[in-house]
């Protein structure tokens, strides 16, 4: 899985990358240095928010493109969880999907990768008081940075 | 404001668009965006009224937008025009950009982008030519330097017009195509990536893979021979759309994205 997020954050332009939980915990991350746990948390909290926002409205997304003056947040929807980029605004569109998608491909013939989406898989739902007040409350114990 | 409609200009033709918009008598702004470059265009219940493109406004920015092959393209609903610059009637601007869209194909065989540079054929021509006015304005600006947008915006002429002349120049053999220093900056795709491509692709698709390459390639508005690195993934990517079966789609951008990294 850490593979995966590295073979992504080393195209040009995206300073990381990581996997949120349907309820906003980051499964695994290689995040640009200045973000903290609890900044991806919350980044991760926002994005299932949104999916699940369009999910309800009956118009789910299997990608969403966040264009910001100096970044561009890209979220691929895998289902059990979210992989959220975030880069540049001079990444290249076309080169990220198609890494994505042969890595997100890969994860699916990875049985510790599924194995460790299992371990989050949860219903989607956020919660964002409960989220930022009580933060790693609904993760399973000792299962952070593990392959 | 909020937009209606959104989408690329190499899937949503712009003239196809404003047919659209025009007979459901739509008003508001039309906005598109291609790099670094802008341009709008204005509807009052279904005509056209206002158009501007650089330095452009009226008629000939309307018809330079539509040889755009690609770029960006929001549409605002009920925004108002600040001017009225089109003296012709939506029926005639139509008609006429549909003759030049024509037009278009045939001058892209010679001049596939204005961002080219052309320069005096040292041989010249080996019969006797004899030039209109405007052909002989654009062949004074021609230095080697300029490339034909350049030229355009020099003459106040739309990016059209200078193109056609710039391809009825090349065809009387008074020019020959310079690498433009702008194509020149950025880094083109060789023929080892389009032989991989074409190779792999026939692999899963059959004798029609070249075919589709050459479909995409045109509609991302390049030539093999002008393509730039940073559209090779978004042609990979067009290209393995066309790939039905998810596992040799997955395997073919596999080997595509070894290609692109070097």
């Amino acid at each position: 899985m850490e593979a995966g997020l590295k073979e992504i954050k080393a195209l040009p332009n995206v300073f990381g990358c990581f996997l949120t939980s349907n309820r906003g915990r980051t499964i695994a991350a290689d995040p640009p240095l200045e973000l903290t746990e609890e900044e991806l948390e919350s980044i991760g909290a926002a994005v299932i928010q949104v999916l699940l926002g369009l999910e309800t409205w009956g118009s789910p997304a299997g990608e969403l493109d966040f264009n910001y003056q100096r970044s561009r947040v890209v979220v691929r929807d895998l289902d059990q969880a979210a992989l959220v980029m975030i880069c540049s605004p001079e990444v290249d569109p076309a080169m990220l999907r198609l890494t994505v998608n042969v890595v997100t491909r890969r994860w699916q013939d990875e049985s510790r990768v599924q194995d460790r989406l299992q371990e989050f898989s949860d219903e989607r739902m956020v919660d964002l008081p409960d989220l930022f007040e009580q933060p790693g409350a609904s993760e399973p114990a000792g299962s952070e940075n593990q392959d | 404001m909020a937009e209606v409609l959104k989408g690329n200009l190499s899937q949503l033709p712009l003239l196809d668009i404003l047919k659209v918009l025009s007979s459901s008598g739509k008003s508001g702004r039309l906005e598109l965006e291609q790099g670094n470059k802008g341009g709008e265009i204005y509807l009052q219940d279904g005509s056209l009224v206002h158009a501007a493109a650089g330095s452009q406004v009226g008629e000939g920015a309307v018809y330079s937008l539509i040889g755009w092959q690609e770029g960006d393209l929001r549409f605002y609903p009920e925004a108002e025009s600040p001017e009225e610059t089109i003296s012709l009637t939506t029926e005639q601007m139509l008609l006429e950009a549909g003759r030049r869209a024509e037009q278009w194909e045939d001058i892209k065989k010679i001049v596939p982008s204005t961002e080219i540079v052309f320069s005096l054929s040292p041989s010249g021509s080996t019969n006797t030519v004899s030039l209109k006015p405007q052909e002989w304005q654009v062949l004074a600006q021609v230095d080697g330097r300029r490339s034909v947008l350049e030229i355009a915006e020099l003459l106040d002429m739309d990016e059209f017009e200078a193109a056609r002349m710039t391809y009825s120049l090349v065809t009387a053999g008074l020019l020959r195509e310079e690498v433009s220093p702008n194509i020149n900056q950025q880094e083109l795709m060789g023929d080892e990536f389009f032989e991989r491509l074409t190779e792999e692709f026939t692999e899963i698709m059959g004798p029609l893979a070249p075919v589709i390459i050459d479909d995409e390639i045109s509609m991302l508005g390049e030539t093999r021979k002008t393509f730039p690195r940073s559209k090779a993934a978004e042609l990979v990517e067009r290209i393995s759309l066309e790939i039905q079966d998810e596992g040799d789609r997955t395997q073919f951008q596999s080997t595509m994205l070894e290609v692109l990294r070097g």
